[in-house]
Order: C-alpha cells, then structure tokens, then sequence
C-alpha cells in the first residue's frame, strides 16, 4: 500500500511542511484568479467613513451578545460529567445601560456538552427576542456536522437552530450569526471552485459589503448570508434569518458599526464582551476539577503525559 | 443596626492567610468565608477594561455606549484572622468561595464567643498588617457594637497607637 508517510517525528518534518504549505497556498491562488471573472456580477456597497459615524449609526440600539464556553467530561481522570456555562451581554448603546448575566449547567458523560451550550445560547438569545433588540450569536447559523455525530444529535441541533430562527422572525427580532473565520464555500461552489468563499473574496475593499445571498444550504430553511470586509484580513461571513432581507443596508450598518466599538475593529464588540465573561479561565477549570476530585485516572493517559 | 449583607466572591489566594475578594467593602470590614473570619486590609480597583479601547473614544462616548466597561473591579485584599469561634485559623479560602460582610450581630456574638469577650486575632493582625489604621477602624466598630467594653477597647486602641508613636522619630 502506498501512503505518504514520512520517516521520523513530526518536529523533525519542518522543512517539509512549509513547502508543503506554500506548494498548497500557490494552489489555492491559482484556483483563486480562475474563479474571480464568475463573481464579476456581485454587487459591492461602502461603508460611511464620517468621523465616529459607528456611534450615530448605534445611537439608542439595544443589543444582546450571547457566548458559552464548556468543560468537556475528562475521561481519563475519571470526571465523568461535563459543565457549560454561558454569558449575556446586553448593552443599550449611547445611553450607559448595561447588564449581564450567567447560566451555567452539568452535562453528563453520556450526553453531547457541544449540543447542550447550543441549546443554553439559542434559549438564551430567545428571551431576548422582543421586537426591538439587536441579538448577536457567535457562529453559522447552518451548521456543519462531523461524520460520526450521530442522526439523532443532528436533528436536535437541527430543531433548536430552526426553533431560534423562527422565533426571530415571529418576533421581529433581528438575530445575527457573526462567523470571524468561515470556510463556507456557498458562492465559491457556484464558480465550480474548491475554495472558501472568504479567501474568494480576500481581495475586496476595505470597508466594504456584498449583497446579500441566499445559501444553498437549506437545513435549517431558508438563510441569508453577505461577506464584509473591515480589516486587512479575510472578509467575516454574516448571516441572518430572511425576513431581514429587506432591511439589509441597516443590518451591514449596525455590525460593521458593532465592530468598531470592538478592541480590533474586526469583531463586534458586544460578542468580544460575552466571549470575555464566558471564558472559563485555566484557574477555574483547575479549581473546578479539584472541587469535583478524580476516581479512577487512566494509567494510559498518565503513562503519555510529558 | 443591621447592615445589608455584601456578598462576593474569593478571586485569588495569596497565601495560607492571605487573599483577594471581588466585593463592595471598605478597609477595616470584617468578612466570612465559610469558618473564616477575616479582615479588609486594603481596597484597589484593577486596571478597566477599557484602556484598550482609549485610542478610539472620548470618555463620555465610552461610559454611555460601552457602559458595561467604565468601571475596573474593586479587590479587597483580605487577611484571614481567626475562626468563627474565634480559635486559631486552620484552613485556607479557595477560589471562587463565598465572601460574606459581617454585621453588628454577628461581630458582636463572635467577640463572646466564648464566656467573656474577646479579641485572641489582634496581636497577630498587627503583625501581618502594619498600617495600623485598619486596627484603628475595627476597634472603633467594636466599642459601637459593644458599648459595655468601650472602655477596654479604647485603652487597647491607646496602646496600639502610644507603641507606634514609641517607634517613630520625631
């Protein structure tokens, strides 16, 4: 059987690996000049550049950013349950009100942590849904499986993203998902193309937004995406129910406005204030396996600890 | 006079005696983790959170639309003194444990902890705080909360400050 095993460790492999990775960048570029003259039809639009046009366009707006962060059960020192804890944010910009709150919850081995701070951010965003908020979630609103997750965890993510999704738009609550690093390949795929739509775009304007698409994805129904571009990085994928649609320019407005508030300018702020609460810390994780004490550590695990 | 119970919560441990609550007191409180009695050696407010944003926005625009920012934690430096039956202090706070302001009532049921009143912690919470005006604030609480040892207290209260006074050069 042929494979392209290397002889030796990986450390001793550097070398090889950056010209693998430049051999693979190189390839990417080519395929990237291939497919541009097939995105020549998308339309671009400009952000204002008024001096602090950010905090006018913000004035009054109440918005709501929701994070988790997770301990995942540690098997092999024999702390079977997990714990999720997750942050609200919610700031009424221009006028110094703010709040926040902290849910947390114990997951046990046999169910999914992943699947369970999901759930606890979608209900979470959903007492916010009043009509008025602006509500920021920190992921894709489609989400990508791995192979071995199985049918049934898949449809519970399914029911609650479609639940959230729902009642954004019975409520009339505008809901966000703000993905900082995507990979989708949703417009890439219409040119034929095998790379993301983000290094796709990687050469538009700064400051600058696209139209909105719809995604061919459809397991959670219907979604509306744009890319954004408001740093020398890649441009942020943005996606949100499509009752928004219509409202569009406003919504493109209100997060590149949310991103400038932010420490780098490339993140809405009010995420960057829940992830910052949700953290859980080294120090905690530590004090927090002491509380709960171990039985039973995996002497295998022990023998591979350096 | 009941006050309104402060509660926070431990977020550093300095060591066996020592530690960091996040909470609303001042100098000189007495608080309880657990078993723990201890005194509010210090306050400080840790650096804000909005420095990294100061390039950007002018203070007003920060306190009306980043609200949620303009206000760095107060800690309160702690030093642990004694149990609450007021013996010698045997464990350590954790992280993350309970802080609990004391009130009168119970500042007052700890100093008679035992038949007649007390206070076993003083000597060597001169030894691990030195700026004496934290000795000054308890023991003038103490003759608020038990006005029957007034007199016994404030004569302690003289020493303290006649044997400061014998250490400083005038």
């Amino acid at each position: 059987m042929q494979t392209d095993r290397l002889e030796g460790c990986l450390m001793a492999q550097i070398n090889k690996f950056r010209q693998f990775v430049d051999s693979y960048r190189t390839k990417l570029e080519d395929m990237r000049h291939e497919a541009i003259p097939e995105i020549s039809s998308i339309e671009f639009f400009e952000l204002e550049d008024k001096e602090k046009w950010y905090l006018k366009t913000l004035d009054g707006i109440r918005a709501v950013g929701v994070d988790g962060s997770q301990i995942m059960p540690l098997r092999e020192i024999g702390i079977p349950v997990g714990a999720v804890q997750v942050a609200k944010v919610v700031v009424v910009h221009g006028r110094g009100s703010s709040h926040l709150r902290h849910y947390s919850a114990f997951v046990p081995m046999e169910d999914n942590v992943d699947l369970r701070r999901f759930q606890m951010e979608a209900e979470t965003l959903m007492e916010e849904m009043d009509g008025k908020s602006w509500l920021f979630f920190d992921g894709s609103f489609i989400p990508t499986f791995s192979a071995e997750l199985s049918d049934v965890l898949r449809r519970k993510y399914l029911d609650v993203m479609s639940s959230l999704l729902k009642k954004s738009e019975e409520t009339e609550t505008p809901l966000i998902g703000y993905v900082d690093r995507s990979y989708a390949k949703d417009l890439a795929r219409t040119t034929g193309s095998g790379i993301s739509d983000a290094f796709l775009l990687s050469e538009m304007k700064m400051m600058t937004y696209t139209e909105p698409f719809l995604s061919p994805r459809k397991e959670v129904g219907d979604i509306c995406f744009f890319y954004m571009r408001l740093t020398p990085s890649f441009p942020v994928r943005v996606e949100y129910p499509p009752w928004m649609r219509d409202n569009h320019i406003m919504v493109a407005r209100i997060i590149a406005a949310e991103c400038m508030l932010g420490s780098t300018r490339g993140y809405p702020y009010i995420l960057e204030r829940a992830h910052a609460h949700a953290v859980i810390s080294n120090e905690e994780r530590r004090a927090f396996m002491k509380v709960i004490g171990s039985r039973g550590v995996s002497f295998k695990w022990m023998s591979k600890r350096r | 006079m009941d006050e309104q119970e402060e509660i926070g919560r431990v977020v550093r441990v300095i060591s066996h005696n020592e530690f960091e609550a996040e909470m609303e007191v001042e100098a000189g409180d007495v608080v309880r983790v657990g078993e723990l009695i201890a005194v509010v050696t210090s306050i400080y407010q840790e650096e804000p959170e909005y420095i990294k944003y100061l390039g950007n926005l002018e203070k007003e625009e920060m306190r009306t639309f980043l609200p949620d920012i303009t206000e760095g934690k107060k800690i309160a430096r702690c030093v642990v003194v004694c149990m609450n039956d007021l013996s010698e202090a045997k464990k350590s706070p954790r992280i993350g444990d309970e802080v609990v302001k004391v009130d009168d009532v119970f500042l007052r049921n700890l100093h008679f902890s035992g038949d007649e009143f007390r206070i076993p912690y003083l000597i060597p919470l001169l030894q691990k705080c030195k700026d004496v005006s934290i000795a000054r604030i308890l023991l003038s609480r103490l003759m608020e909360v038990i006005p029957e040892e007034k007199e016994l207290i404030s004569v302690i209260l003289a020493e303290i400050e006649y044997s400061i006074m014998r250490g400083v050069e005038l």
